[in-house]
């Protein structure tokens, strides 16, 4: 009987250890991660120039976004700036002028995943039985996601030009999952906002 | 914490020394005297402020030699997950940097070592002991967040004293219902997206079949 039960008891120690948490609680905002330059005083800039459109990264070469959603991203930053007392400069031969120069950059991206092996994590390993370990295919599967990611520079056009690099003072990217293989205007707008709202010292009211 | 490393060093030389003297009283091999505990563990860590979140994803297994009338030690082996998610904040990760995003929190630990028991009350039905676990223990915190994820490691030294009970429904104890509450103690030294993790205090039950 003791014997018995103990090999009924066996397939536990083969179960495994480590459970996967629920990925789908995760809300399907963008991530908004903001850097700064803590030597620079943002109150001493006072006119910026803003491109009319927004950089693509491309496989091979860069594009350009200019259409009524890129202006809207692009709205939302001129917003954000003036709020924050700086004047925007508008005409491409005046941009010598500026304090500061912002440049934004759309990454979009594709994960093609070719694998045999573990995947997800999604159904419980317990689901069908306490006596199967985990998953596993013994074909090769393929499976893709894509992620999108806005980059937000600022540059300072007013530092020593000797070196002919320009500093990035501010950096901010906004990044996430897409899905229906399409940007979603409105969080990358929202992003826009939260980046300056997470960036308080970006202020020349001061 | 080098005080608390040196102290759990020295228990788990007592331990070992423990171990050794009890296993001089009772020398003769009898298979009769080995048991092995299966437990269902429920674990809900505290004082990390990090995957705190009581959870039932753990398991603990013991393999034990009864070395002297109502002294039992062997090996034990136990791993546990606990998770917590954390809605949308901005979160301040450095001087300059700040990140805005909710988090899934994943805390993984796998102890194992030695175990020893005392049977308090050595009962035809009933058996409650006192115990205590020693040894090392690995644990993985990971946060995820966006479409990224990030995690630590680390071992670190393990102390558990534990109290419980042994039910033998039958006429005999070839097999019975394990029973036991506990606290852990785990030396690890871990780094999260927030804030470090010096040392991890647990504190659970078990659920389980001894034969």
């Amino acid at each position: 009987m003791k014997k018995l039960l103990f090999y009924i008891c066996l397939p536990l120690l083969a179960v495994s250890c480590e459970k996967e948490p629920d990925m789908t609680e995760l809300d399907a905002d963008l991530a908004v991660y903001t850097d700064y330059d803590s030597s620079v005083d943002f109150g001493s800039y006072k006119t910026y120039f803003l491109p009319d459109s927004i950089l693509e990264a491309g496989e091979y070469k860069a594009t350009y976004w200019k259409d009524e959603n890129a202006m809207k991203i692009i709205k939302a930053v001129e917003t954000n700036m003036n709020q924050r007392g700086y004047t925007r400069i508008t005409d491409p031969n005046e941009k010598d002028n500026a304090d500061i120069g912002i440049q934004l950059s759309y990454l979009n991206e594709s994960y093609q995943i070719v694998s045999g092996g573990y995947f997800g994590g999604w159904w419980d390993y317990g689901y069908w039985g306490p006596w199967w370990g985990g998953w596993y295919y013994p074909y090769p599967i393929t499976y893709s996601y894509n992620t999108n990611t806005l980059i937000m520079e600022m540059v300072d056009l007013t530092a020593d030009q000797e070196g002919k690099n320009i500093p990035v003072v501010w950096y901010a990217s906004a990044s996430g999952a897409q899905y229906s293989g399409m940007y979603n205007l409105q969080l990358l707008v929202n992003s826009v906002n939260q980046a300056y709202k997470q960036s308080e010292y970006i202020n020349c009211n001061k | 914490m080098r005080t608390i490393n040196i102290i759990l060093r020295r228990t788990i030389l007592l331990c070992c020394l423990a171990c050794g003297v009890l296993f001089t009283a009772k020398a003769q091999w009898d298979v009769r005297n080995l048991g092995l505990v299966v437990d269902w563990q429920v674990n809900a860590p505290f004082s990390t402020g990090y995957a705190d979140k009581i959870s039932g994803w753990g398991m603990n297994y013991e393999l034990k030699y009864e070395v002297a009338p109502r002294w039992n030690v062997g090996l034990f082996a136990s791993f546990h997950t606990n998770h917590q998610y954390v809605g949308r904040q901005t979160l301040s990760i450095s001087p300059t940097e700040s990140l805005t995003t909710d988090q899934q929190r994943s805390a993984f630990q796998v102890p194992f070592g030695l175990a020893a028991n005392y049977t308090l009350y050595d009962g035809k039905h009933f058996e409650p002991y006192i115990g205590l676990k020693a040894g090392t223990m690995f644990a993985r915190n990971t946060t995820y967040y966006g479409i990224k994820g990030l995690y630590d490691k680390a071992w670190g030294g393990y102390i558990s004293p534990e109290i419980g009970f042994n039910i033998y429904p039958g006429r005999t104890k070839h097999w019975g219902l394990h029973v036991a509450g506990y606290y852990s103690y785990g030396t690890n030294k871990t780094c999260t997206l927030t804030s470090d993790i010096n040392g991890q205090n647990n504190a659970g039950f078990r659920l389980g079949v001894i034969f």
